[in-house]
Order: structure tokens, then C-alpha cells, then sequence
């Protein structure tokens, strides 16, 4: 285990000292993820005020806010660690790159899943959350009950899980059909979907987005807290759900590699 | 023109390599597309009206956006970013050919493959159903294709110019995509321009940014009288030659401080 650590603790260092080479883009990359989410809620704003709505769905401004704010914590753990690894993997899978890193003593999921940190998204959280959730609490939307808060980490633990598999599953589907890109596009598309109430969209979309490919699992269910309609068949479908994509996400990431050849 | 019909003809080839990927892939960047059905079909079952649109507008306005993010997707300041980077770009300058050209010939003919796949369904959803609407008129319709034209141009020499900073700083990955969202909020892909303060309105109409999404869908939806359509007209050729100067200027004076090592 230290061994690992010793090893995530250099990428990351190394990974620090690439992206500062570059300072001009790391600071726009910082700008970058304020400026989305600066977008993300002028949007909101807009939309609300556009068609003088007090609710959407029976969620109020300020309760669409708080979930885009959560979302925002997912997102950026994704773009951090995530997100480059699943995108670097499919690159290497189809140009038979990852021969490199199999012949290596260390377990090839582990190098694979952590080769390399994004650090211009990493402080960035900690910025809009000295700014935006002062706001949020100013605007009371953050006065819940202290079990609201418990089941809200929960999902936004389990969300961090969830999107994370979702990007890798599409990235390890290029093991069966290299250069087919389609399903981590899917995974990078869909994330909008998440950021509304699930009840606006028809029930069979529903139904696919949480059992077929759990995209409405990811912060989501933060709605169902805010308007105390949250039970333990909501825990339960999150827990099992969640867990057969780390078995599928476990078997397909053996298989794969199993299989992997390459002319390199 | 000649010497470009085979960069022309060969990013076709490119696109189409993998063709199922290719397809699938259109399918799965329209998802924006589905979300904002749904999103507004909640909205506008509590008002029949927002801003002037009727429900059937909005839906037919983002529809003509999925269509135009096709037609207007810029891929030239990745691959000169690319270029400088890896120094493929050397390929370009030994040619006797404008680089600047090469790129905008290739990444015309990669948007106009995906267009095509996508302008039938398009088209099919518009007369076939009652869930969107034509265009006000043949003489609007015409103005909007002029319009988009315009776009293409705009938005590749602003994406050009904005890559041609890797001239300077080598990696611009970040700084595109913080530009990227700027555009496209203001340029009316996530919400009309028209359901924004009016003050807004007022400064986006004099920038090149509206002409790129909501000018050409606003057209097709007739939403503009034909004073207003002469100033919109007028902005944006003026930006477009003006952005065309200023890329051109820049380029030349990024290529003179060019270096590339190894061949």
C-alpha cells in the first residue's frame, strides 16, 4: 500500500511541476472553471426570471442553485483525476500505448487510473466555496435538518463514485472496440441532465439514465433530500446500483486487459 | 481553389474513418438538444409565452442551434496548437500554400460532413411535424443561410485567432475553453439571447458572438423586421472583415516568431 501511495504521491507532484511550466494556461484554467460556473448560474437566473417562475418542477432558484453547487464538487474531482486518466487510457488502449505501463511491478489498473492530476482545476473548489456558499447560506436554502445533511454527503460521495465509473466504463469499452469514443462522449454530454429535477423527464428516460447507465445517480437524488421525500428505498437503490457498476466497471477492466494486444 | 480541393477531400476521408463512431457521436453531442425539451417543456407548462417565443419556437430555435453547432464547430486552434507543440505545423509552412488556409479548408470540410448527416433529420422533423416550426418566409430562410455563412467565417477566424496564441504561449488548451463557455452563453446556445436583460441585449447585438447561434435562428423565426436585420447584417460583416485583418496580422507575426527543432 505505501508503495502505492509513494507512487500517486510522485504523479501528482510531477503532474504539479507540468502544469506550471505552462503558467498563462494554468491561470486561465483556473479562470476557465469560474467562468463556467459563473455561466452555469447566470443561466439559472435567466431562466427563472425569463418566465417570472417562482418554482420549476417545485424547486425554487435558489434549491436548483445549491444542487449546481454540489454538482460542481463532482465535476471537479472528475477534471482533476479522473477525467484525463479515462481519456489518456482509451488514447493509449487504441495506439497500443499501455504496454509501457504493463511491463511496469505495479498493478496496470492502478498506473492506468492514476497516471497523471489536472492541477490548474484543483484550487478551484476551494474558491467558489469561500464565495458561493456564503451566498448560499445567505439565502437560507442551506438551513436543513442535520439528517438532510448526512444523506446529502452520502450522495455526493456516491456521486463522485458513480460519474467516476461512468467515465471509465466508457473509456474501457475501447478494450472490445478501440477508437469507439461514443459512450465517454455520452458520459461528457449527459452531465447537464443531472443538474434538474429528474421528474421533468418522461419515465422511461429515468429509468435508463439510473438502471442501464446511472448518469441521474450523480447529485440527482439531492432533490428528493430538499423536498423530504427521501426514504431507504433511495438509499437502497443508490447503494445496489451503484455497486454492480464497481463489479462491471472490476470484470471489464480485467477483461480488458486480458485481452489487450498490441504491435508496439 | 485546386490546390485545396485535396485537403478538401482528404479531412472528408479523415471524418469518415470511423464511421460508426462518427455517427454515433452526432447522436450523442445532440443530448444538449433533448435536455432543453424537457427542461423548458416544464417551463412553458405554467406560461404560454416567453420573451415573444411560443413553446414550438423555442423548441424549433434549439433545434436550428444543435444544426448550427455542426455547420459552426471550429477545430483549427486545437490543431494549431497541435502544430506548435509537436511541430506538425512545419508540414503546413513548406507547402506553397497559405497555412491559414489549409486549416480553414479542413475544418469546412469535417463541419459540412456533419452537417449533411444531420441537416435530412433535421429537415424531416420541420415539415413532418407539428412540433416545430418552418421559417417565416423563403426570403428569411435565404437570409438565414447567408447569416450562418457569415458565422462560419466569424467564429473561424475568432477560434484562429484565439489558437494563434500558441504562438506565444504554446499551450492554449485552457484559455479556448474559458472562451468557449463565454461564447456559447452569449452567443444564445443555452438560453435566447432575447430572455436576457435588455441591457445585454443591446451591448451582444454589436459583438460577433450573437451571429453565431442566435442571429441565424432568430432570422428563421422572423423575429427581426428588415431595418433590424440591415444593422445585424452590417455588424457582422464588419466583424467579419475586421476579425479576418486582425487574424491575418497576427499569424504572419506568430509565424516570424515560430521556432521548430528537429525534422
Amino acid at each position: 500500500m505505501w508503495k502505492y501511495f509513494k507512487i500517486w504521491w510522485r504523479v501528482l507532484r510531477m503532474s504539479a511541476q507540468q502544469t506550471m511550466m505552462y503558467r498563462t494556461d494554468m491561470i486561465f484554467g483556473s479562470v476557465t472553471s469560474l467562468v463556467y460556473f459563473v455561466t452555469q448560474v447566470m443561466f439559472i437566473q435567466y431562466f427563472f426570471a425569463a418566465g417570472n417562475l417562482q418554482t420549476v418542477a417545485g424547486f425554487s432558484t435558489n434549491e436548483v442553485l445549491l444542487v449546481l453547487a454540489l454538482s460542481q464538487i463532482s465535476i471537479y474531482f472528475m477534471f482533476v483525476f479522473f477525467q484525463p486518466n479515462a481519456k489518456l487510457a482509451m488514447t493509449q488502449i487504441h495506439r497500443g500505448g499501455l504496454d509501457f505501463l504493463m511491463i511496469k511491478p505495479v498493478d496496470a489498473r492502478f498506473l492506468m487510473m492514476f497516471q497523471k492530476f489536472v492541477a490548474t482545476q484543483a484550487h478551484v473548489i476551494i474558491l467558489y466555496m469561500l464565495v458561493f456558499v456564503p451566498y448560499l447560506y445567505m439565502t437560507g436554502v442551506m438551513n436543513l435538518e442535520s439528517w438532510q445533511w448526512m444523506v446529502i454527503g452520502y450522495v455526493v460521495v456516491n456521486s463522485i463514485i458513480v460519474h467516476a465509473l461512468c467515465y471509465w466504463l466508457g473509456a474501457l469499452v475501447s478494450f472490445i472496440w478501440p477508437n469507439f469514443s461514443t459512450l465517454y462522449v455520452f458520459v461528457s454530454n449527459s452531465f447537464e441532465i443531472t443538474k434538474y429535477p429528474k421528474i421533468i423527464y418522461p419515465s422511461v428516460m429515468r429509468n435508463i439514465l439510473i438502471y442501464i447507465f446511472p448518469i441521474l445517480l450523480i447529485i440527482n437524488p439531492v432533490y428528493e433530500v430538499l423536498d423530504k421525500s427521501w426514504g431507504w428505498d433511495d438509499f437502497w437503490q443508490i447503494f445496489l446500483v451503484t455497486g454492480m457498476f464497481v463489479m462491471l466497471f472490476l470484470v471489464l477492466f480485467k477483461y480488458g486487459l486480458r485481452r489487450y494486444s498490441s504491435a508496439a | 481553389m485546386k490546390k485545396y480541393k485535396r485537403f478538401f477531400v482528404n479531412q472528408i476521408q479523415s471524418v469518415l474513418a470511423f464511421k460508426a463512431n462518427f455517427f454515433a457521436e452526432i447522436l450523442m453531442r445532440s443530448l444538449g438538444f433533448l435536455i432543453m425539451i424537457y427542461l423548458w417543456k416544464a417551463v412553458y407548462a405554467q406560461s404560454g409565452n416567453i420573451a415573444g417565443f411560443t413553446f414550438t419556437e423555442l423548441l424549433t430555435y434549439f433545434l436550428l442551434v444543435e444544426l448550427f453547432r455542426h455547420f459552426l464547430a471550429v477545430s483549427t486552434f486545437e490543431e494549431i496548437k497541435d502544430g506548435v507543440m509537436q511541430g506538425n505545423i512545419a508540414n503546413y509552412l513548406l507547402l506553397p500554400l497559405n497555412s491559414l488556409y489549409i486549416y480553414f479548408v479542413k475544418n469546412i470540410s469535417s463541419n459540412l460532413v456533419s452537417m449533411f448527416f444531420f441537416v435530412l433529420p433535421v429537415a424531416a422533423l420541420v415539415y413532418f411535424t407539428n412540433y416545430f416550426v418552418g421559417p417565416a418566409s423563403i426570403w428569411y430562410l435565404l437570409l438565414t443561410v447567408s447569416m450562418v455563412i457569415i458565422a462560419l467565417f466569424t467564429s473561424m477566424f475568432l477560434y484562429t485567432l484565439l489558437g494563434s496564441i500558441a504562438f506565444w504561449t504554446v499551450e492554449t488548451g485552457n484559455i479556448i475553453w474559458a472562451f468557449n463557455f463565454v461564447v456559447s452563453f452569449f452567443a444564445g446556445k443555452m438560453i435566447p439571447v432575447q430572455f436576457m436583460p435588455e441591457i445585454i441585449q443591446n451591448i451582444m447585438q454589436y459583438t460577433p458572438f450573437v451571429a453565431i447561434f442566435n442571429l441565424p435562428a432568430s432570422i428563421y423565426l422572423g423575429k427581426y423586421s428588415y431595418d433590424q436585420l440591415v444593422l445585424h447584417f452590417a455588424v457582422q460583416i464588419a466583424w467579419m472583415i475586421g476579425l479576418y485583418l486582425l487574424l491575418t496580422l497576427v499569424w504572419n507575426k506568430g509565424l516570424k516568431r515560430l521556432e521548430l527543432v528537429g525534422g
